[in-house]
């Protein structure tokens, strides 16, 4: 509801008892042709609506106001109600229902598509700690103990063959020990046997 | 004791809480997969929406199709539905932003296509009246008589300017008090008032031809 402060203020300065006449009172009149509109839609209570109709009882032109306003209202009517097609409710069903399947396809295919990214990033960080794992020891610094393996490298590398030189070594000085002293010979050849050199 | 969902609901929906709003508890529904609501909200307020939207637009198809629309949105939103204020406001609110959409990119066809010198006749404010009168100067039969009354009604409301139109149309067409108008709108009631009083001046200007009794007409004469 519309309240009537200002119409009800105005009347209050011009005064309660002052006798509106047919004579036109413009303040006055103003002041109830601004509220005309929401005095016909009902939106005036109280003390505002009644002191409207205390001036349309006392103001032609002001009901000649109210009159046309009335009537261009009436004029609105003239407009036609359309009527709704038969099948209208039944299309609007199935444009909803293609909607929601659409909407549930996306979301289907927008879990495929999660689990496909998914599966592609698990592919492809497996492959990059690959690249990372054996580029590491290439870029580390090698501990204390690898650098000592790395200068005994190709010591240790030829281990097996040192070591035969080794058995040779002991095997030549056998044989010249034996030449000197025979009864040796059998358990020296047996040795050499055992480490096939 | 504690609240039921429905009774927190209502509570939520705030100034109207008390009131019991069926439509929303049918969006309510809806929102829970209940896919029935959505047709029992359509068959409530499809008459009202096409009515609604043909008073913007002027035609029945293009109603139905907006229609259809206002319906598909609400539809959309079931997901993240919240009942902040009576459904008929949520609905009519859609209405009306779809109908002025399609009037404005309408207007901007018939910028396009429309002869200068029908154009002008239509924007520029008190020509109306004028262009009514010439085109009455032969008098032809009263249902044609009635269709120009109705072409002239169509148009006066075209002109409004936006806001004066659709407090017209809620409030001539939908019976709704300046308070709900206030709400679809998104303005005071004070506001609502004053955009209803100029939009019956401006009305009263447009169809003074056509009024049976009042001074204008016979000034007009």
């Amino acid at each position: 509801m519309v309240g009537g402060r200002d119409f009800v203020s105005h009347r209050a300065v011009t005064g309660r008892n002052r006798r509106v006449t047919m004579e036109p009172n413009q303040p006055m009149c103003r002041r109830v042709r601004e509220n005309l509109s929401a005095y016909l839609d009902g939106e005036l209570k109280g003390t505002a609506r009644r002191l409207i109709e205390e001036h349309l009882a006392e103001c032609a032109e002001c009901r000649a106001q109210l009159d046309e306003l009335k009537e261009t209202w009436r004029l609105l009517d003239e407009l036609e109600e359309p009527i709704v097609h038969n099948d209208f409710r039944r299309e609007v069903l199935a444009l909803a229902r293609a909607e929601a399947q659409a909407e549930q396809i996306a979301r289907e295919g927008g879990r495929r598509s999660v689990l496909a990214g998914l599966a592609a990033s698990a592919a492809a960080a497996v492959f990059v700690f690959g690249l990372y794992a054996s580029s590491r020891p290439l870029s580390d610094p090698p501990t204390p103990r690898q650098r000592e393996a790395i200068t005994y490298l190709d010591l240790l590398e030829n281990v097996d063959a040192l070591l035969c030189l080794d058995q040779a070594r002991e095997l030549q000085s056998l044989g010249q020990s034996m030449e000197a002293s025979p009864a040796a010979a059998p358990a020296a050849t047996a040795t050499k046997e055992a480490s096939g050199v | 004791m504690a609240k039921t969902p429905m009774a927190a609901t209502y509570e939520a929906i705030g100034a109207h809480g008390a009131a019991v709003d069926p439509d929303v508890a049918l969006m309510l529904a809806l929102a829970r997969g209940d896919e029935s609501a959505f047709e029992e909200l359509v068959a409530r307020h499809q008459s009202r929406i096409v009515a609604l939207i043909h008073r913007f637009v002027g035609d029945e198809a293009e109603a139905e199709d907006l229609a259809q629309e206002v319906f598909l949105r609400v539809y959309r939103t079931r997901d993240r539905y919240q009942p902040k204020a009576r459904f008929s406001t949520w609905i009519y609110r859609i209405a009306a932003n779809v109908s002025l959409n399609a009037l404005r990119s309408r207007g901007r066809r018939r910028n396009i296509s429309v002869p200068l010198s029908y154009e002008a006749t239509e924007t520029q404010e008190g020509q109306t009246s004028a262009h009514v009168e010439d085109a009455h100067a032969d008098r032809p039969g009263a249902r044609m008589e009635q269709e120009e009354l109705r072409t002239q009604v169509r148009e006066a409301i075209d002109q409004l300017p936006e806001n004066q139109k659709v407090a017209v149309i809620l409030n001539k067409y939908e019976n709704l008090s300046y308070d709900e108008i206030g709400a679809i709108m998104g303005c005071s009631v004070m506001a609502v008032k004053s955009l209803l009083a100029r939009a019956r001046t401006n009305l009263r200007e447009r169809l003074a031809h056509y009024m049976s009794t009042g001074r204008m007409r016979q000034s007009l004469a």
